[in-house]
């Protein structure tokens, strides 16, 4: 099968962290890309973007000043955008649903859960080149289409719902929890020795 | 953001497929060549990366951050949110550069902290022996799953997160 000659195409990585830039860099590459850039966070790559053409962001969500999320949602808002329809996959560790549906609400167009593979991120290239999604605007959001179910979440729904407070703070260990403490002690200590 | 709009108006929008425009009309899919090709280029530069050397520095502000739970007790929500956007970062970067044990426990710690703005000793025991274990995991090198080691120790934190 042929593929889409994504040499064509310039990419901005956004990451503060340099080996992950390296390790996104080094998948795009490998596909083909050869205008990639990188920025360490939001408002740097607001000033790239300044700059130059960018066709598609890989942003992380957490970095300072600016994290993924409020370069998502100035992109999609801010009357200064460089480009409102910028596609944006977001590369997070955050595999909660309750995170998943944040990005989603925040404009991203697709979200990509840690760790990074060259197959996830191939196929969301391919799935925003062949599958554009109408862009949505509402009195609260204006962003790709939130009906389509294009945000899979990976991993185990363990949301607590937002102020819920299960765990009482000051509430001493079961008697399981205790046993289990001991003998992580235990284990950390006895491959500290080794 | 349109704030004039009647409530509940829905204006859709279908903008030009620049990205479409750009790589041409040719090609359909993934190309399982370039993929291939991508997934070696990958593989090498994980094996050059010393995650261990990123890793410990982190993992020592966690602990302090820990320490300051304790010490701090005002700045109990600061301190909390120091520590998760710490432990956050390590769990994405563990699977990506051999150390899925850090990715493991690291969202066994974010779980953790989830709701909770306030925490006592016990719940400060159960952050330190987090911690402790990922900075044993990398201090000892501890990559893949860890083997006997790394299975009863994350099997031993399970428990203890309940």
């Amino acid at each position: 099968m042929m593929g889409y000659r994504l040499d064509r195409l310039a990419v901005l990585i956004v990451d503060d962290n340099q080996h992950m830039r390296s390790l996104v860099r080094t998948i795009l590459e490998s596909l083909g890309v050869s205008q990639i850039m990188e920025a360490r966070d939001g408002a740097h790559a607001l000033e790239k973007m300044s700059q130059t053409q960018v066709d598609l962001l890989v942003a992380d969500w957490n970095m300072e000043p600016m994290d993924g999320l409020d370069l998502t949602r100035h992109l999609r808002t801010s009357p200064e955008s460089p480009d409102q329809f910028v596609p944006v996959i977001m590369l997070s560790g955050h595999t909660e649903r309750a995170r998943v549906m944040q990005a989603r609400d925040a404009g991203v167009t697709e979200f990509m859960a840690k760790p990074v593979s060259a197959r996830s991120l191939y196929a969301r290239i391919v799935s925003i080149i062949e599958n554009p999604r109408p862009f949505v605007r509402t009195n609260d959001y204006f962003g790709p289409d939130r009906r389509r179910q294009m945000l899979p979440f990976e991993g185990p729904d363990r949301r607590k719902a937002p102020g819920s407070d299960t765990a009482k703070p000051g509430q001493p260990l079961t008697g399981d929890q205790q046993a289990a403490l001991k003998r992580t002690k235990d284990a950390i200590k006895s491959m500290q020795k080794s | 953001m349109s704030g004039d709009k009647p409530k509940g108006a829905v204006e859709v929008i279908h903008p030009p497929n620049k990205i479409k425009a750009r790589v041409g009309p040719a090609g359909k899919g993934m190309d399982p060549n370039l993929l291939a090709r991508a997934e070696a280029a990958m593989a090498k530069a994980q094996e050059q990366v010393d995650f261990p050397a990123q890793a410990l520095p982190e993992l020592n502000r966690a602990a302090e951050a820990v320490s300051l739970l304790l010490s701090d007790r005002d700045n109990q929500t600061k301190h909390l949110n120091t520590l998760f956007n710490i432990v956050h970062d390590l769990r994405g970067g563990g699977g990506n550069f051999g150390y899925p044990l850090i990715t493991r426990i690291g969202s066994m710690l974010c779980r953790y902290l989830e709701g909770r703005t306030s925490v006592g000793m016990a719940e400060v025991e159960v952050l330190r022996s987090l911690v402790d274990a990922m900075r044993a995991i990398v201090t000892n090198k501890l990559k893949g799953d860890g083997g006997t080691v790394g299975q009863e120790l994350c099997a031993g934190l399970e428990r203890l997160v309940g």
